[in-house]
């Protein structure tokens, strides 16, 4: 382990934000330490500073910035990395733009483990969700790290998945450590931390900001060996992670999806791109060990097949179909499950297709739900359970 | 001079000009009734006020134009007599019909189901899903008023003074829609004297809030009270006055701010959006919707032409049937309809078969609901058992109670 002044790293990467002032200062005083110790006029002179930011600097000196960061980290149970130290991942070194320091929270997972990332829009469908969490849960089955951004939708469904097999995420975020945005995944947050762990370039206490998440992205493309697109529209940030990833030479896997729904316009678009097409974490496993020579643990056998799909390829699948397939069904609740995809259907649609009476089909469906055949994407909407 | 004994028995109402006329004033059906109860032989009313005054039996109604007929009808002759008609339940005349309505099955077996037990209703759908057309159509397949729901509601429009000239009884549902812009006194009531509100001017008919999201958060939790007693309380300055309002709620929202959710296609609402969206309403006033039911946008309608849609008539023969089982259910007691009954007394009035009461419970854990809207599933399985001509409250109708609410929503896109 290199030697280095953990606090002036950790000053030096709370105060100053901006990268090109950052490698110009690193390059005029050295090290952190050098820059610290620096005086106004110095700053100015040799560092290339305005007067305004230099005495903004001294200043942030003075106070006492470094003693509450560090009490927020403490507290956290998080710490500074800075680039030279041992613990730092190695693949974000050789990445455009690397970042010089990181903030941890959890444990981060051996370097030598493969890591992907999962990711895809906010506003998701059932379908992709549904797609994203088997993902993540075959990946974390397989001793894989699911790498994503810790946002609603794909992010969350994937991270969850990696959980739910007792598997090793990485969540990147795009603010601070401690505080999880969205707020709605704040016990998916903690739930991270305890069995992952949650990276942020951001010091404590710093929002969540719009340009932040660009720049994010090129973390969550230098932490996996391939990245695997669910869900994402056209033009979307989903996109800007690809191109990184792409810049990095990194796999890119992408989920085809309907030609109608914008949600897979993105997926789709990079297929056509030249992406690889993926329909379970089969091909992404078979990608890994054959680009990197990379070992995973686990073999076809114990993954899943999606609910309808009948391929040879590992694709996937939930544990519950297997209890499913033991259940008898009533001939009617037969011909009403026949009518349901994984994508939900309106209830109303139904009856136009079973042409059964609202009552009827009511006390079916209420019947299947409770059974945990299917289940209720949102009010009058059924689909198949996964 | 009138000799004091000849008037014995009887009260006046009406407003004197000071050219001795006899003007007409709002609430006289509710004074004659007051009138009759508190024992008077007879009243007297401007003429103007004469056919409503006249509704009421039992009591003998004079009307005036001016004083001097007043004096003569004790001293001589003078003052006319009203003429009493027979009460008759009239079909409720109304120009819409659900034969209008293509497809949108679930909303309209939900409003079906709430119409027999009057119970309230949330529908949820995309701008254009025939929300309002909907709810509009309501009041026609609701059970034909009986004598006591007009007088009562007769009485409320006329002490709102909005009962028209000539003073006919209300003999339709009214339905009632007002703005979301509209104030809490003029949906609770307000002013002084305290006049009736748009709850209490709902009473044996709809409530229709379009928007419900839209409404100012004070004005929707105005309605609690009335959801919950089915009356409201005016405190004013000098005391306060209640007011029937036994209405029953129809809500109408759009499932996001754009509208289309979940279709995600068309939406781009964030779930973080959609939560605000929704959470303006507050647990405690879905907790007390009943039934909620969900309209598909135009896409799945339009799939190919749907049958038309069944008669207001033949859905309302059918309520009817509902309506007299739970009439001859609440003999002796002060309930009408299913949803009338009081948390509190449910188990009393609707006992459930054990698999039922066990399906319910399973539900109640898994969500983690209120008690309220655990009562509020009995009753509405209740009712649908009603219009199943089913003695008992089987498995069936409960799972399509439950079919109506959506307490474990994931929300998520299609």
């Amino acid at each position: 382990m290199s030697e280095y002044d953990y606090e002036s790293a950790l000053w030096f990467c709370s105060v100053v934000t901006d990268s090109k002032i950052r490698k110009r200062l690193l390059a005029a005083f050295g090290t952190p330490e050098g820059v610290r110790s620096a005086d106004e006029d110095a700053l100015v002179s040799e560092g290339g500073l305005k007067e305004d930011s230099a005495s903004l600097l001294c200043s942030s000196k003075a106070d006492n910035r470094i003693g509450g960061i560090l009490r927020k980290l403490d507290q956290a149970n998080a710490r500074f990395l800075w680039h030279e130290d041992s613990r730092f991942p190695k693949c974000l070194l050789a990445i455009d733009d690397a970042p010089l320091g990181l903030f941890v929270q959890g444990t981060l997972p051996a370097q030598s483990l493969p890591a992907v990332a999962v990711i895809g829009t906010r506003q998701s469908s059932a379908y992709g969700e549904s797609v994203a969490r088997q993902l993540g849960r075959s990946l974390g089955d397989s001793g894989v790290v699911v790498v994503s951004g810790l946002a609603m939708g794909i992010d969350a469904a994937a991270h969850q998945g990696c959980l739910e097999a007792n598997g090793t995420t990485v969540a990147v975020l795009g603010s601070g450590i401690g505080s999880s945005y969205p707020r709605e995944n704040e016990m998916l947050y903690r739930r991270i931390v305890k069995d992952g762990c949650v990276i942020s370039e951001y010091a404590p206490g710093i929002p969540a900001m719009k340009h932040h998440f660009p720049h994010r992205n090129r973390l969550i493309a230098g932490l996996c060996d391939g990245v695997a697109v669910v869900e994402a529209k056209n033009r979307s940030g989903t996109l800007i992670t690809v191109d990184r990833a792409l810049e990095q030479g990194k796999s890119v896997y992408a989920v085809p999806g309907r030609i109608t729904d914008r949600n897979s316009d993105g997926c789709n678009h990079l297929i056509r791109e030249g992406a690889m097409l993926i329909t379970g974490p089969g091909e992404i496993l078979a990608d890994l060990a054959s680009t990197y020579g990379l070992m995973v643990t686990d073999g076809c056998d114990g993954h899943r097949v999606l609910a309808g799909t009948e391929s040879s390829e590992c694709p996937i699948d939930s544990s519950k179909n297997s209890k499913k397939k033991k259940m008898a069904l009533e001939s009617e609740e037969k011909i009403v499950y026949a009518f349901l995809r994984l994508s939900p259907k309106h209830f109303d649609q139904l009856v136009w297709e079973s042409g059964m009476t609202p009552r009827e089909l009511a006390q079916i469906l209420g019947s299947l739900e409770r059974s945990g055949w299917i289940e209720k994407a949102a009010g009058g909407w059924y689909r198949c359970s996964e | 001079m009138i000799p004091q004994e000849l008037t014995r028995g009887y009260g006046f109402i009406g407003e004197l000009g000071l050219d001795g006329s006899v003007r007409g004033v709002p609430g006289v059906l509710s004074c004659v009734y007051e009138a009759k109860q508190a024992g008077f032989d007879a009243v007297m009313v401007p003429m103007a006020n004469l056919a409503e005054g006249g509704l009421v039996d039992g009591i003998l109604v004079y009307g005036v134009e001016t004083l001097t007929e007043a004096v003569r009808h004790f001293t001589g002759d003078g003052g006319q007599m009203a003429a009493r008609t027979k009460w008759e339940p009239t079909e409720p005349v109304i120009g819409a019909d659900f034969s209008d309505i293509r497809m949108q099955f679930m909303a309209k077996r939900a409003a079906e189901i709430a119409a027999a037990g009057m119970h309230n209703l949330l529908l949820t759908g995309p701008p254009g899903a025939g929300k309002t057309m909907l709810a509009s159509r309501i009041p026609g397949i609701m059970p034909k008023m009986t004598f006591a729901e007009s007088l009562e509601l007769t009485k409320i429009y006329s002490v709102a003074g909005m009962l028209a000239e000539g003073g006919e009884m209300i003999r339709v549902r009214p339905f009632r829609a007002p703005h979301h812009t509209s104030t809490i006194p003029a949906l609770a009531g307000g002013g002084r004297p305290p006049t009736p509100g748009e709850v209490t001017l709902a009473t044996n008919g709809v409530l229709f809030l379009d928007e419900l999201p839209e409404f100012r958060r004070g004005s929707i939790e105005v309605l609690r009270q009335p959801l919950e007693k089915k009356r409201i309380h005016i405190s004013r300055l000098g005391g306060g006055v209640e007011y029937p309002a036994g209405f029953m709620l129809v809500a109408a929202m759009n499932p996001c701010p754009c509208g289309y959710y979940p279709d995600r296609n068309r939406c781009t609402c964030t779930p973080d959006m959609i939560r605000r969206y929704t959470s303006r309403i507050s647990r405690p006033i879905m907790d007390r919707i009943d039934i909620h039911a969900w309209m598909p946008g135009i896409e799945v309608r339009s799939l190919t032409e749907g049958p038309d849609g069944e008669s207001s008539a033949a859905i309302r023969a059918r309520v009817e049937r509902a309506t007299l089982v739970q009439r001859k259910r609440f003999e002796g007691s002060p309930y009408r309809f299913n949803a009338d009954v009081p948390g509190e007394l449910t188990e009393h009035f609707f006992p459930m078969k054990t698999e039922t009461g066990k399906l319910l419970r399973e539900y109640a854990e898994r969500t983690g609901c209120s008690a309220r809207v655990f009562h509020r599933l009995v009753k509405v399985a209740r009712t649908i058992a009603d219009l199943g001509e089913s003695r008992e409250i089987e498995t069936v109708h409960m799972t399509e109670a439950i079919g109506f609410r959506n307490e474990e929503a994931d929300n998520v896109g299609v």
